[in-house]
This record gives structure tokens, C-alpha cells and sequence, in this order.
């Protein structure tokens, strides 16, 4: 699947794709989406080096998505 | 996944300051087996906690710990990056 997904630039991506059959990590973070079609409520947490979350965005919309300016200017702050 | 994407190249300005590693969760449709032998996969903790709950996770507290598997068979605790690496750690809505 990982595959299929490439950059504009044509590239493969460099970031991780994980999987999360039985949706138990999707369930731990509390973003099950009830309606029950197997998914997750769109979420995106920027996380430190301390495993503390600093940033978070979900948002049950899945039409509304943490743009990457935002991701990036909290990734800034970080050291 | 032009946006996800596009959150690669800029990460990688920000590598003198903060290594990113951006992880996309997804629901794979049923039966895919956890691999024989492997570490446990799945949160550490919390069991039995209700599935649907966007305030559990909050800013300034500790993000839940998981290990999950990647791609050929490549495993993924989050908590081995403390230390060494920022997560951008992205929910995505789909599964193939």
C-alpha cells in the first residue's frame, strides 16, 4: 500500500506507515468514529522527544484536516 | 496523500533543530494477522478504556505508548524515539 503513495515530486515517501488491525491503538487514543466503518476520527499529534504530547488537532470532520503550516510551526516550537 | 506528503519535505528543514517522523495509522480491513513471535502489538496500557473519547489525549500529558507493526514486518514502539525524536504521529481516515 505504501507503494502506491508517492510525493509530487515522484519520490516514495520517508515517513512511517503503520497499521492498526483490530483498531486497538485508534481505541487507546480515544478516536474510534462510531459510525463504525472501521476508522478513525482524523487526528494529528505533534509529539516531543519527552513522549509529551504539545500539540493536537482532531477534528470529527474528516473534511477538515491540521494543515502542514500548522503541524510545522508546532514542530517548530519544539526543541 | 498530497498533504502528508508535503509535511516530509518541510521536516526535513527542520532536522538541525527537530528529526520528524511522520506515522500515518490506519484500519486495514479484516485479517491481518499479528506476526508469530513478534512483540505484542498494540497500546501498553488502557484496556477496556471506551473506544470514542477526543478529549483522552490532551496537550502537556505523556501520548499513549504502542507498538505497531510498519511494513514488511517492520515493528514501531513509539517510546523508542524518546531521546532521539519529535513524532508527528497522524490518525488517517481510510484503509485499503
Amino acid at each position: 500500500m505504501a507503494d502506491k503513495i508517492s510525493r509530487d515530486d515522484g519520490k516514495a515517501p520517508d515517513f512511517v506507515f503503520l497499521s492498526d488491525p483490530g483498531h486497538r491503538v485508534i481505541d487507546r487514543y480515544g478516536l474510534w468514529n462510531p459510525a463504525g466503518k472501521g476508522w478513525p476520527h482524523p487526528a494529528t499529534f505533534v509529539i516531543d522527544r519527552g513522549g509529551i504530547v504539545r500539540w493536537k488537532f482532531v477534528e470529527v470532520d474528516y473534511r477538515v484536516r491540521a494543515s502542514n503550516q500548522q503541524i510545522l510551526e508546532a514542530l517548530s516550537r519544539l526543541r | 496523500m498530497r498533504g502528508l506528503g508535503a509535511v516530509a519535505p518541510g521536516g526535513r528543514t527542520l532536522r538541525g533543530k527537530a528529526c520528524v517522523l511522520a506515522m500515518a495509522l490506519l484500519i486495514w480491513s479484516a485479517g491481518l494477522a499479528a506476526a508469530q513471535g513478534a512483540p505484542p502489538l498494540g497500546p501498553k496500557d488502557g484496556a477496556g478504556l471506551p473506544p470514542t473519547d477526543l478529549d483522552r489525549v490532551t496537550v502537556g500529558s505523556p501520548a499513549p505508548d504502542f507498538t505497531l507493526e510498519a511494513k514488511d514486518g517492520v515493528v514501531v514502539t513509539l517510546s523508542s524515539f524518546v531521546g532521539r525524536k519529535n513524532i508527528v504521529l497522524v490518525f488517517y481516515r481510510g484503509h485499503w
